[in-house]
């Protein structure tokens, strides 16, 4: 029994060492993580009621402006599905959680994001993260590193509960969590 | 009827309709095979066409996530593809972002594989470009399959073409065969009432073989009245012919015979000296027993001469009177009889000598055996030479030098030759060539028919024999060739020659 909870332990490390688990802040990593947030929705069936196929996708940067500068920026030149993008810069203090589809949270804590999370919840938004073992505290998209490469975890039983459909393409690449 | 053909109707009827068969078959064989090739490259490239649509959806994801790994497996689906070798993922920028087999790029390069080249979009964006290598345009395996179908396909249809072919085929032959063999029948049988049309059991007939027979018939038909017209003639003919002839016959037998009267006639004067001194021997020795009685004086042995002198003289003239009744007959009718030829020649020149000796022409017959003997008709045969000793003294006894010479001979083979020469210097070729003719004569008028020569030639060829002209002879001289031993045959009708 010993034996087996200190080998538990070493893979749990070992797990973790082997993942780069947070956003850097790096103007690159911006770039590459807004590309891929970007995508993301294009591949992703937003259920929220309030929203109309002409209205414009509201997404909200929180806890890093840099991001939201660079989602902007792809915003300016490109559509989701026909549908306009607007990128939001808010503070989680202002933020109206029933407005918005997108919702990306890099906060400055692991706790913050999952406090961040909990109001979310019921909201039918596309919650994103880039939090270690965040995804399974209600993120439906988290994003993680492995072998110096940007991967992405998909929380199913999240994604249903906030009735929000993601493209089997997505799932095929996702690391997909029950 | 010999025939000539080096083949049938069947065969060629056969080997046209095969021939025609085949040439359907390979047409349609060629259409088929091309069809398909035309189908498997239409296929080929839609199924590539539809590959690289399912693998750029695929590739959509990875190459948005920058997901090489997963690229590798969505292209590891051609793995076992029958037409796509491999298969290459290339980003916006051109850069190779995922391969299967992972040297595929080498690999194309090396063996210059044929490539397509189709871009990956989402939403209506280009996000990459997918590239897939490929064995060939067309899978050969699969045109083999069309192949090896082709033949088997091909090889039922000639058997049924063939079959097809031997079944119309034997109808037409056996139709024609049919009409054949009613030509056939009225070849062997003459008879025209055998019709092609009437005769046929086969009432669907093939409509030109129909035709063929009813104008057949018809003119079969044509041709029967023909005959018949034609045999109607025939018989007129025939009985005309008959009738001529039986006329022709009987002017022939009365020429013969006037030929012998005038014959005669020309004699009458040379007969009457004949039978006049005789007479006038009788006369005479009456005269001398008439002497006797009135003087009263009967010497026993001068009666018995005188008596014996006028029964020999008696007997003469009988016997020349016998010699003109038989020649004056008609001897045509008479049958071959074997005679001596010397009787025959003797009693010739009895009827003639006196005539020679009158116009003092020399009459010399060369010395023959008097056993010779021939079967002819002695009547005839003597009116031969009688006519040819009196041509031979009318043509010399105006002349200076008047002889006429009898030859008769007998050669090994058994024919007799019997020639008469005068002292005439030949005969003219001109006159040679017609002096044979029927009412040809070179006596003056009056004096000759014309006939004597002809007759003389027809009466030595009914005894299978010749009369001719010896040219080489410096005299005038007639030759006749008779053989020795006559055929039995009927007696012959003489004709002019």
């Amino acid at each position: 029994m010993k034996f087996k909870r200190s080998a538990s332990l070493v893979l749990f490390f070992c797990l973790a060492a082997q993942a780069a688990d947070k956003f850097s802040g790096t103007r690159e990593e911006a770039k590459l993580l807004s590309a891929f947030i970007f995508n993301i929705s294009k591949f992703t069936e937003l259920k929220n009621a309030s929203h109309q196929a002409s209205h414009k996708l509201r997404l909200a940067v929180v806890g890093n402006a840099m991001l939201a500068e660079e989602l902007r920026a792809i915003s300016l030149s490109k559509k989701v599905n026909d549908r306009d993008l607007e990128v939001n810069d808010v503070k989680l203090q202002n933020i109206d959680t029933q407005s918005i589809d997108i919702a990306v949270l890099i906060p400055e804590s692991t706790q913050s994001v999952i406090e961040q999370l909990k109001k979310f919840k019921g909201c039918r938004c596309l919650t994103v993260t880039y939090e270690e073992g965040v995804s399974l505290h209600g993120s439906v998209i988290n994003f993680y590193t492995d072998q110096e490469r940007l991967r992405f975890e998909v929380n199913l039983k999240r994604a249903k509960e906030e009735e929000l459909e993601l493209s089997s393409q997505l799932l095929k690449l996702g690391k997909l969590i029950e | 009827m010999k025939q000539h053909a080096n083949t049938s109707l069947k065969t060629e009827i056969e080997k046209g309709q095969f021939l025609i068969t085949v040439c359907v078959l390979l047409t349609c064989g060629l259409g088929f095979l091309v069809n398909n090739y035309i189908n498997a490259k239409n296929n080929a490239d839609h199924v590539v066409e539809s590959t690289a649509y399912v693998l750029g959806q695929n590739l959509v994801s990875p190459l948005m996530f920058l997901d090489s790994k997963v690229a590798e497996n969505v292209l590891r689906s051609v793995e076992n593809h029958t037409l796509i070798n491999g298969a290459m993922v290339y980003d916006l920028k051109g850069k190779l972002f995922a391969s299967f087999p992972s040297d595929e790029l080498q690999r194309v390069k090396e063996l210059s594989l044929k490539t397509y080249e189709y871009p990956i979009i989402s939403n209506g964006e280009r996000v990459g470009s997918l590239t897939l290598s490929v064995h060939g345009e067309v899978n050969y395996f699969e045109m083999m399959g069309y192949v090896v179908v082709g033949i088997i396909v091909f090889g039922v249809a000639f058997v049924v073409a063939k079959t097809v072919t031997r079944l119309t085929s034997n109808k037409i032959i056996t139709e024609i065969s049919m009409l054949l063999s009613v030509i056939r029948k009225i070849t062997q049988t003459g008879d025209f009432k055998n019709k092609a049309l009437e005769g046929s059991k086969n009432k669907n007939q093939i409509e030109e073989i129909a035709g063929l027979s009813a104008e057949f018939d018809w003119m079969l038909s044509v041709i029967e009245s023909r005959n018949q017209s034609i045999e109607e003639i025939n018989q007129g003919l025939e009985h005309a012919v008959e009738n001529k002839t039986r006329e022709l016959r009987e002017t022939q037998a009365g020429l013969v015979q006037s030929s012998k009267m005038s014959a005669l006639g020309e004699m009458a004067a040379g007969l009457a000296h004949e039978i006049n001194n005789p007479l006038a021997i009788i006369s005479g020795k009456s005269q001398q027993i008439k002497n006797m009685i009135e003087r009263n004086k009967f010497d026993k042995d001068q009666l018995v001469k005188i008596s014996t002198s006028i029964q020999s003289t008696t007997e003469r003239i009988a016997k020349i009177i016998k010699g003109l009744r038989s020649f004056s007959r008609d001897g045509s009718q008479d049958p071959m009889e074997i005679c001596k030829l010397k009787t025959i020649i003797d009693e010739t020149l009895e009827f003639c000598q006196n005539r020679f000796k009158s116009h003092e022409v020399a009459l010399e017959v060369a010395p023959f055996k008097d056993d010779i003997e021939i079967s002819c008709r002695s009547t005839q045969l003597g009116q031969v030479i009688l006519n040819l000793l009196n041509n031979a003294h009318d043509a010399v006894y105006e002349t200076q030098e008047k002889w006429v010479k009898l030859e008769v001979s007998v050669d090994d083979a058994d024919w007799v030759t019997i020639s008469v020469t005068d002292s005439g210097k030949g005969i003219p070729e001109k006159i040679r060539q017609k002096i044979m003719q029927p009412f040809f004569t070179t006596k003056e008028q009056g004096k000759g028919t014309g006939l004597g020569l002809s007759i003389s030639k027809g009466i030595v060829e009914s005894h299978s024999g010749s009369l001719t002209i010896d040219t080489a002879c410096q005299n005038t001289r007639f030759v006749v060739r008779i053989p020795r031993a006559q055929a039995q045959t009927a007696p012959v009708q003489l004709k002019a020659a």
